[in-house]
Formats: structure tokens, C-alpha cells, sequence
């Protein structure tokens, strides 16, 4: 297992979510972003930025630069 | 079907509040539950619209507030806090909280957060044919007694479920007395914090009177500013903090929403039976629309749809509408009477009432477009696919259609500026907007390249409209650096299935915001048609006085004069009064540019020699003039409404005055070159 920030993630690749930084950390965990929680990552958007993820059994896109906040667990 | 639940004692100003996330069909569940008794205001200070609708049977009736689309209650994001004061302060009897049943794990955030403020909530589970698709059986009862609520199944778009909601409310509203709903537990830890907290916070009467304390312990444990803030003046204020520090030393805000989210799983488990998973077709419809290669390509297409859907209806119309007020022109005409009479019939009163009807094809056909794009889901994916081009520009990705729309008509322009849920990226949305250059600049344009560049011609437009799209990224970019500084929003955005519109919401959308306009936009543009007919027509002649002006005698109107008077300020372009004029006029409706050069110019070929003459240096400067300078009389009404706000406006429109002014005076300058 190591921990690779979300925006690292490979498309298809899922992880759980093992620590949120940053000053938006709050608004991420309202929308179900929390310590724990397996994210999976969908797709990118055509121009490469933002990415979709699945979460808490919904998609979600958010940005890159905000990602960078995410730190996830994924197996080796 | 439920027999009606017996009503007699429903209090008088019984309000119901509708909450819930995004996409959860809150919009339909208004109509059903409001039909078309229903107005839109906005929320003080905002630009974010306040629905309020009644929600009738027999003798009783109960207001409906339908509270902006939201995930959660903080205070720093304006929707979240609209709904959060409002149930606080305003202290609705019941508030509706709408879910969706497909869903469920994320809009029970909200839900356990309504629970935690301690008031009564009614739960609607909404979409339960979609759960039912996907296999999903929920325990309705079982989530009833675990949320300690009332919950209620419905599929609205088909009406299944509304009487049964309209019977628990009313049930609800019958009860003399009110009981309040009590929340859900977290962990002892959690719970022993609040206690703590609460039971200090108790010391202080006021905050006592105004809050229920423990909601106020939970905000606290989550660094909620505006509870923070509001707790630096009371009495307990050491007492709490000293609590507080000793928490956070070894836990922080977060874990108030992990908490959250882990009663959630826990409910999940309980209640709702999973299917196995199918792809839906909104996967399938996501692989293409967002596909890497087609997902650009497939959003210019539809872009493109929408806008030949919105103009190229609205033509047919709005000839139609022009053919019928000439109709109707001319039967006036034909009346006898005065001429000044005559004139002031047709040119102000049918004028002035065509330069408000004129619009209404456009508005209410771009309602209806965007309304479709963004209830089937599509808006959503079109900001997802543009952010990234539009955020190196400093705009939100959902800038990019309104800005297209501007270039049809800025009218609709600003208007589809409400698409964007940021209120300072919808602000700068709305104030770039009339540099897109519009269809009615276009007239002007012709005729200028078509007789002074006439090879050219097509370059040159088109470097017009590239310059006015310039002039906007780089006004957007000044703002956001100056007034509208302040902490970038995280993009967030739910990619929610895709769900066909239903007819009956769009056209009852496109229907209240098409009366909107009329409504708010009309009589000021009608006023100042009027006004500017008197400005226009009637002046001092030598020899005759104070008269009604003939065709050829224009040049004696008060605004005749104006423009001579301002013929100094205009040296440094070169413009002589008939162009500054001209350029007036065009605030009534920028086409009209050509037409009033063409009286100042009267006879056979007088304003082409006129045009021919100009310096193309003068020439260019005054396009560039025409195509950044105040837009038109109809625009600015509809932008105070969607800025909410005068010194926007004011800002605006010195924009429009200087910036044109500047730029036509140093292209106009290079004449001496």
C-alpha cells in the first residue's frame, strides 16, 4: 500500500482516502470526502483537468489544483 | 389513493420550507405541490431567487419557500448560508427535506444536519423508481424510525406520491402543538463534547433564547465561522474555548462530518437492499459526451444546437411581431389626426411597446433551451468539459454559454448567467457580457467595411468581434484581481445522472421567467423609448418656436443639440454631431445607428460619400466605439436585475463610456500618422 495524492491516481484505479488537507478541507468532507471512504477515479475531462471520481455511490468532478489536497491509500 | 386528511385548524401563516440537495427534483415537487400559484422575488441582498409558492385545500392554505439547492448548511458558501438563516431566523413550522432515493449515502449529509438544528422535518424520498431500477429495495419505515421523521416516497415527474405528501404535511400542520424532532447520536466522545460545550453555552441567555444549544456545541466542534464570531462577544467565551482547545489538540474539524457520514453507513445497512450494479445509461451517455476525443467536439454541436434553436425560432417570430406592429403602425397612420399625434403613436407608444416585445421570442426560447440543458443533466458536463480553458482565463467553465448567447443578443446573455451558482463568477459573467458584440452591431459593421474595406470585409468584422472578446477576458481578469478578489470556491460539482426534462417544468419554467421580464424589464425600456421620442422630435425652430419636428428638420432636437455639444469632447476621434447622434440613438437599440445616420444624412447616396470620406483609421475607431460602448436600453434593466445591484450597474455602464472613449481615441489618432 502507498499513499499518492488523488490527482496522481491512474483512470480506473481506486483508493481509499486517508487524509484531507487545505482550506477547503471541510467543503470536501461535506461532500463525502472523508478519512476512509473508497474513491475511484472515472475519468478526466478531455482537455485533462478537472477529474471525475465516484464517491459515497455518486460522481463528483472537481479540480486538479484541489485534488492536490486528497492524499489516498492504493495497493501496490 | 389516500382519502384527503380532515382539515380544519391549519394555523394562519402555517410556511413550509422545501430543502435539499442539488438534482433532487425540488424544483418539480414546488410546481406539484404549488401549481402555478407561485411568484419569484430574490433573497435580500443576493441575486439568488427566492420561489414562493401556497399549496392550497379547501378553506386552508399554506405558504411554500422553496430554499436554494445545496449540500450543506456553512456559512461561508451563500446558498448553504440563505437556507441556514432563514430556518433559523424566519423559524419555519416545517421543513420539507427532499432526497433522492438513488442516492441516498450523500443527501443524508443534509439530512442528519437538518436533524441536528432540532426542527421538524418531513423527508420525501424522491427518484424511487430509479432506486427501484437499480435493484435498490429501501425499508421506508425502518429510515423513519431511525431519522425519528416522517418519510414520504414519490416519483414526481409522474405525480406518484404528491397526495400522500400533501396528506403528511397537512397531518403535520394540523397538530396543535409542535413537537420538535430530536437529532441522531454520534459516538459518546462526541456526544460528552456536546454536552460539555452546551451545558456552558447555557450560561449565556441570549445566545440560549436564539439557538438550540446543542447545534451551537456541534458548529463549534466544527470551526463554524459564523458561530465562532457570533461567540466572541458572550460572556462564556473563555469558558468554551478553553473546551475547545483541549478537543483540537488531539482531533480537528473533520471529525464532525466523518461522524456523519458513518451513522449514514450505518443507516444504509440497515435499510436499503442493494441490487446488483448495472451500467446505466448515463455511464454509456458519459463515455461519448465526455469522451477524450468527442467530448469537445459533441459540446460545440449542442452549443451550436442551442443557439440556432434560440435565433433561428426567434426569427420567424420576431418578423412576425415587426410585420404586425407595422401592420398596426399603419393603421394609425391612416387615422387622421396631427402629425406630431401620429408620431407619437407609432414612433413612441408602438415603438416603444415593439422594443419590449421584439425580445420576448428570444427570452422565451433561451429559457426554454437552457432549461432543457440543464434539467436533462448536460449543463453539468458542458462546465466539466470547458473548465480548464475557461479557468486559465479566470472565468468559470460555465461562462462559456452565456458568453455565446451574447453574441446573439446580450439580453439572453445575462440572462443564461444563471447557470453559474458562484455569485462572483455569475457577477463578472454578467458585466463581460456586452462586449460580446450582438447581432444588432452587426448592421452597423456592414456598412462601414462594405464601403470603405470592401475586400477586406470579413477580416475586418471579424477582428471586431475577436477584440470584443478580448476586451472581456481582460475585464474579467481586472475584476477578479480587484473587487472580486477574495478566496477561490473549490469547483465541486455533482455529475448527476442524466434525466429526461419533463415538458410540463420546462414550459412552466420558461413561462415565469419570460412574465419576469416583461414584468421587471418592460416599463423601463417602454419609459424610455417614450422619453426619448420627446428628445427627439420636438425642439425650437428659428422663426417657428417650440414645434414638433419635421424629417429634415432633426438637427434642431434637444438631442441634436446634445450631440453638438459634445462635439468637442469627440475632437480627438474626429466625430462630428450626426455620428454622436447616431451613437445616442443607438442606445435605444444599436441597428437603430445606421438608420439615424441615414436621416442625418438624407438624400440619394449622402451617407455612403459621408462614410466614404472618414479616415479609415476614424472609420475603425468608430466601430470599435459601437461595439464597446453602452449596451443597448433593454440590456441595462435586465443587468441590474441579475447584479441586484446599482453600483455594479453605475460601474458598468462608466466602463462602457470610458474604456470606448480611450481605445476609439487612440485608434482615431493614428489618422495623422
Amino acid at each position: 500500500m502507498t499513499n499518492i495524492k488523488l490527482k496522481d491516481m491512474k483512470v480506473g484505479q481506486s483508493a481509499i482516502v486517508v487524509k484531507i488537507s487545505g482550506e477547503h478541507s471541510r467543503r470536501f468532507a461535506e461532500m463525502g470526502i472523508v478519512k476512509g471512504t473508497s474513491v475511484k477515479l472515472i475519468r478526466m475531462a478531455p482537455l485533462g483537468d478537472p477529474l471525475e471520481i465516484r464517491v459515497k455511490n455518486y460522481n463528483l468532478s472537481l479540480r486538479k489544483s484541489d485534488a492536490e489536497h486528497i492524499t489516498v491509500k492504493v495497493e501496490d | 389513493m389516500s382519502k384527503q386528511v380532515q382539515v380544519s385548524t391549519v394555523k394562519k401563516g402555517f410556511t413550509i420550507a422545501l430543502i435539499g440537495n442539488p438534482n433532487v427534483g425540488k424544483t418539480v415537487i414546488f410546481n406539484n405541490l404549488t401549481g402555478s400559484r407561485q411568484h419569484v422575488a430574490n433573497w435580500p441582498g443576493v441575486t439568488i431567487e427566492k420561489k414562493i409558492g401556497t399549496l392550497k385545500r379547501g378553506q386552508n392554505s399554506i405558504a411554500v419557500i422553496d430554499l436554494p439547492g445545496i449540500y450543506s448548511l456553512t456559512p461561508n458558501a451563500i446558498d448553504d448560508l440563505i437556507a441556514r438563516n432563514f430556518i433559523i431566523n424566519e423559524k419555519p413550522d416545517l421543513v420539507v427535506d427532499i432526497l433522492d432515493a438513488s442516492n441516498l449515502e450523500r443527501n443524508l449529509y443534509l439530512a442528519l444536519l437538518l436533524k441536528e438544528l432540532g426542527i421538524n422535518v418531513l423527508f420525501v424520498l424522491n427518484f424511487m423508481d430509479v432506486a427501484e431500477k437499480r435493484g435498490m429495495r429501501i425499508d421506508i419505515r425502518k429510515l423513519s424510525g431511525l431519522l425519528n421523521s416522517p418519510v414520504v416516497p414519490t416519483v414526481a415527474i409522474k405525480n406518484e406520491g404528491i397526495n400522500e405528501l400533501k396528506d403528511a404535511i397537512f397531518k403535520l400542520a394540523n397538530k396543535a402543538e409542535e413537537s420538535k424532532s430530536k437529532r441522531l447520536k454520534y459516538s459518546s466522545y462526541i456526544e460528552n463534547m456536546i454536552d460539555k460545550i452546551s451545558s456552558v453555552l447555557s450560561g449565556d441567555k441570549k445566545l440560549k433564547d436564539k439557538y438550540e444549544l446543542e447545534w451551537f456545541a456541534i458548529k463549534m466542534l466544527e470551526k463554524d465561522e459564523a458561530c465562532i464570531t457570533e461567540l466572541k462577544n458572550s460572556p462564556v467565551h473563555e469558558a468554551v474555548k478553553s473546551i475547545l482547545d483541549e478537543h483540537f489538540r488531539k482531533h480537528d474539524e473533520l471529525m464532525l462530518a466523518e461522524a456523519r457520514y458513518e451513522l449514514i453507513e450505518n443507516i444504509i445497512k440497515q435499510v436499503v437492499r442493494k441490487g446488483e450494479k448495472v451500467i446505466s445509461l448515463s455511464d454509456l451517455l458519459d463515455k461519448a459526451f465526455l469522451n477524450k476525443y468527442l467530448g469537445i467536439p459533441i459540446f460545440f454541436v449542442i452549443i451550436w444546437a442551442m443557439f440556432q434553436f434560440t435565433f433561428a425560432v426567434a426569427d420567424p417570430l420576431m418578423t412576425l411581431i415587426d410585420v404586425g406592429l407595422g401592420a398596426l403602425s399603419g393603421w394609425v397612420s391612416s387615422i387622421p389626426m396631427a402629425e406630431w399625434a401620429t408620431s407619437f403613436w407609432v414612433d413612441a407608444i408602438i415603438g416603444g411597446f415593439g422594443s419590449v416585445v421584439i425580445f420576448l421570442p428570444n427570452i422565451f426560447l433561451l429559457y426554454f433551451a437552457l432549461s432543457l440543458l440543464e434539467d436533462s443533466g448536460y449543463l453539468a458536463r458542458a462546465a466539466f468539459v470547458m473548465d480548464r480553458a475557461m479557468y486559465k482565463l479566470g472565468l468559470h467553465g460555465r461562462t462559456f454559454i452565456p458568453m455565446l448567447i451574447g453574441f446573439g443578443c446580450n439580453i439572453p446573455g445575462v440572462l443564461a448567467c444563471r447557470a453559474i451558482e458562484k455569485e462572483n463568477d455569475r457577477k463578472i459573467a454578467i458585466l463581460i457580457n456586452p462586449y460580446m458584440s450582438c447581432g444588432a452591431r452587426l448592421p452597423v459593421y456592414v456598412l462601414f467595411v462594405s464601403i470603405i474595406w470592401p475586400s477586406a470585409a470579413t477580416g475586418i468584422i471579424f477582428l471586431l468581434y475577436v477584440l470584443g472578446i478580448a476586451f472581456a477576458i481582460l475585464l474579467a481578469l481586472i475584476l477578479k484581481k480587484t473587487i472580486f478578489r477574495g478566496k477561490p470556491a473549490p469547483f465541486l460539482l455533482e455529475m448527476s445522472d442524466y434525466r429526461p426534462p419533463t415538458m410540463k417544468n420546462t414550459f412552466l419554467h420558461m413561462w415565469n421567467k419570460g412574465k419576469d421580464f416583461l414584468k421587471k424589464a418592460g416599463m423601463f425600456i417602454f419609459t424610455f423609448v417614450v422619453l426619448f421620442w420627446f428628445l427627439s422630435r420636438f425642439g425650437f425652430v428659428p422663426g417657428e418656436g417650440l414645434t414638433f419636428l419635421a424629417e429634415d428638420q432633426l438637427e434642431y432636437s434637444p438631442l441634436a443639440l446634445f450631440g453638438k455639444l459634445l462635439e468637442p469632447v469627440f475632437v480627438p476621434q474626429g466625430y462630428s454631431w450626426q455620428w454622436i447622434v447616431a451613437l445616442i440613438s443607438g442606445f435605444i437599440a444599436k441597428e437603430i445607428v445606421v438608420g439615424t445616420l441615414g436621416t442625418l444624412y438624407p438624400g440619394e447616396g449622402a451617407l455612403d460619400a459621408a462614410v466614404g470620406n472618414l479616415h479609415p483609421a476614424v472609420a475603425f475607431s468608430f466601430l470599435v466605439f459601437t461595439l464597446l460602448y453602452l449596451p443597448c436600453v433593454a440590456t441595462l434593466p435586465v443587468m441590474k436585475r441579475e447584479l441586484n445591484s446599482w453600483k455594479l450597474l453605475l460601474l458598468s455602464v462608466t466602463i462602457s463610456m470610458l474604456v470606448p472613449y480611450g481605445v476609439s481615441m487612440i485608434i482615431s489618432l493614428f489618422r495623422f500618422l
